[in-house]
């Protein structure tokens, strides 16, 4: 069967930082705990006021075309994957996104949809556009998620009482767009080798972001104890080696050289990294990471830790990557991949 | 080798408010209908629009698996036992989108059946004149087969700028109500005849390009008013005989207005074996989408 790639991948990071001393100085109730020292975030990334959900897309989208062998007009589909949906002050149903973006993009053949499924949502388009692909729908097409979160910071900022508080990991997030086009693998060399995603809702209702019902402003309740037990932690592996398993492999035979977790922060990307260990029974790839500069950007995280070490020519030649989701829902899985020709310029 | 529809379940208490609960309500009837064990479906596509609260996250389909009890959580050494859920939007249209990607997904992955849900309902849960859409719950089961059966031929199509369009939207500086219960939906005086248009046309080219006999093909339209489906059937020179009138006695069912009509049909009888269904779906954009079903 047919596999699919990683064709380009592009990116707008605001150039506005807001750093954690300047995030909690802001806070209501002075903060009781160092943030930088438990998240491991310096500064995050952060909207400036020209941006929005939209505009962060259509910059991403331009940035990808501009690595891309493809126009817009050769686009056969538009998929758009950001939690919130801000134009301008206003966060939309409908029309969709990818709509707006088709247009102003000049996607004339594209057929399009949103999907929404929390940090996982470029994971989701992907996988969706991936079986496209292999099924012989479409050729290629853009996945794109312009991240306006940092909203939920501002509401944390109003309203986080302590380290326990419920919106304490919305200090975590940072605005960015991140966009791929995928199309067919036509070698071994960059090609999307494994990729499955899992929801498994037994505790969906941990994290729930939604308006708050205190200001003005979206906000983000989660339960960060309960849903990084590590019990809940081990699906992943869990799940990753009963999969390879079916195909008569395992992690290390796998030999992987990068490991992109979610930049939820450093304490939880290194829980992950011993649960892994743990689990397959094998030393881990080198972690990948721009949490330290740009926090956590949510459903973009995965791709600008891809972005900027591909930017900075910092991957080895036919790297081996795998990226593990990790969004409320709760969603994880694994995305393996190989890319040897994939460039930033 | 098909995508066929396994079953559909609708919910239409007016008791109920929430979009999930209307979800969830309907993906238990379509279940047990098909009569399957919930442990076979591995797909959960949610193609509502208008959610409980203004809700960001999770995706609403989480919920909707949840409440379902399709494989809430991974069970070691049982890698079957795995679902994957997300939340799709494509104004009325989603539907469409969603089956076509079931589609592809069932070609390309291993997937026993896949379920889409729907569910519209104003933020706030209540009834307000302001909101447009109808409160009420859709679920379709989908099936891969061998035979020749089932849905083909996907179009979609979109007006050149969005300037007659439905824009539905959490205002933030519109401080009328709280945020979890505020939703603006902006309708022009238009866009439903703009709408019926933009339907009919794109009716018109699919019937057209895809060579349908207008004298068997049965249509399944969107109910954006009164008497829409049987307008667009005679713009187009088909027999509405086979079209249900719904907006009456529900109004515009928006994201599951077509898996209901058909739900609706079924029950009539009005679709045979070898029926040539022709789902239009058309909404927000304007943006229409066209699939043939044959039964």
């Amino acid at each position: 069967m047919t596999k699919a790639r990683f064709e380009s991948i592009g990116a707008y990071i605001p150039n506005k930082r807001v750093s954690t001393a300047e995030l909690t100085a802001n806070m209501n109730i002075p903060p009781q705990f160092d943030l930088e020292a438990i998240t491991g975030i310096k500064t995050r990334s952060w909207k400036e006021d020209k941006d929005d959900s939209y505009t962060m897309a259509i910059d991403a989208a331009n940035s990808c075309l501009e690595n891309s062998k493809y126009q817009a007009a050769d686009l056969d589909i538009i998929i758009s994957c950001s939690i919130a949906r801000f134009v301008g002050d206003c966060s939309y149903y409908e029309p969709p996104m990818s709509l707006f973006l088709k247009h102003k993009l000049g996607a004339d053949k594209a057929i399009f949809f949103d999907v929404s499924n929390a940090c996982a949502g470029m994971f989701t388009g992907i996988y969706l556009l991936e079986s496209m692909i292999k099924a012989g729908v479409v050729k290629n097409g853009l996945v794109v998620s312009g991240e306006y979160i940092s909203t939920i910071a501002e509401t944390a900022v109003l309203e986080a009482k302590d380290i326990y508080d419920p919106q304490f990991g919305s200090l975590t997030v940072g605005d960015a767009g991140a966009a791929v086009i995928l199309d067919k693998a036509i070698d071994d060399n960059d090609v999307i080798d494994c990729f499955n995603l899992i929801s498994t809702p037994e505790y969906s209702d941990l994290a729930i972001g939604k308006p708050s019902n205190d200001s003005n402003r979206y906000a983000m309740y989660a339960s960060n104890s309960k849903m990084h037990t590590e019990e809940r932690l081990k699906i992943w592996p869990n799940f990753q080696t009963d999969m390879l398993a079916k195909e008569g492999k395992d992690f290390k035979s796998e030999q992987f050289d990068y490991i992109i977790h979610h930049q939820v922060g450093s304490k939880f990307i290194e829980r992950l990294l011993k649960v892994g260990k743990e689990a397959f029974l094998t030393e881990q790839p080198e972690s990948l990471s721009v949490l330290e500069k740009y926090g956590n950007t949510s459903s973009t995280s995965h791709f600008i830790v891809l972005y900027e070490n591909l930017k900075a020519n910092k991957l080895k030649d036919k790297s081996k990557i795998l990226m593990v989701p990790a969004a409320s829902g709760f969603v994880t899985g694994f995305l393996s991949m190989s890319i040897n020709n994939l460039a930033v310029k | 080798m098909g995508t066929i529809i396994k079953a559909t379940g609708i919910s239409t208490d007016n008791a109920i408010k929430s979009s999930n609960e209307n979800a969830v309500a309907a993906g238990r009837q379509c279940i047990e209908a098909a009569g399957i064990d919930v442990n076979d479906i591995d797909l959960l596509i949610n193609v509502g629009i208008y959610r409980d609260e203004n809700m960001l996250e999770p995706a609403m389909a989480a919920f909707a698996q949840k409440g379902l009890g399709i494989k809430p959580d991974y069970i070691k050494s049982q890698p079957f036992n795995a679902a994957f859920s997300l939340d799709m939007m494509n104004s009325a249209c989603g539907i469409i989108n969603a089956i076509q990607t079931a589609d592809a997904m069932f070609k390309s992955r291993q997937i026993k059946y896949a379920l889409i849900v729907s569910g519209d309902a104003h933020p706030s849960n209540k009834d307000l004149e302001s909101f447009p859409y109808a409160t009420v719950g859709a679920a379709m089961l989908l099936e891969h087969t061998e035979d020749q059966k089932g849905f083909q031929n996907f179009s979609f199509k979109h007006s050149p700028t969005t300037e007659h369009s439905v824009r539905g939207y959490l205002d933030f500086n519109n401080l009328a109500e709280p945020a979890k219960e505020r939703l603006t939906v902006d309708m022009p005086a238009e866009y439903k005849e703009k709408l019926l248009e933009f339907a009919s046309e794109s009716t018109e080219e699919y019937l057209t390009a895809n060579k349908l006999d207008r004298q068997t093909v049965k249509l399944i339209t969107p109910q954006a008013e009164a008497g829409f489906g049987h307008k667009i059937a005679q713009s187009v020179n088909v027999k509405d005989d086979a079209i249900l009138d719904l907006y009456k006695e529900y109004g515009d069912a928006h994201s599951s207005a077509l898996t209901m009509a058909y739900h609706l049909g079924a029950e009539k009888g009005l679709y045979n074996s070898n029926d040539n269904v022709l789902f239009v779906a058309a909404g927000a954009g304007l943006t229409s989408a066209c699939a043939t079903y044959t039964v």
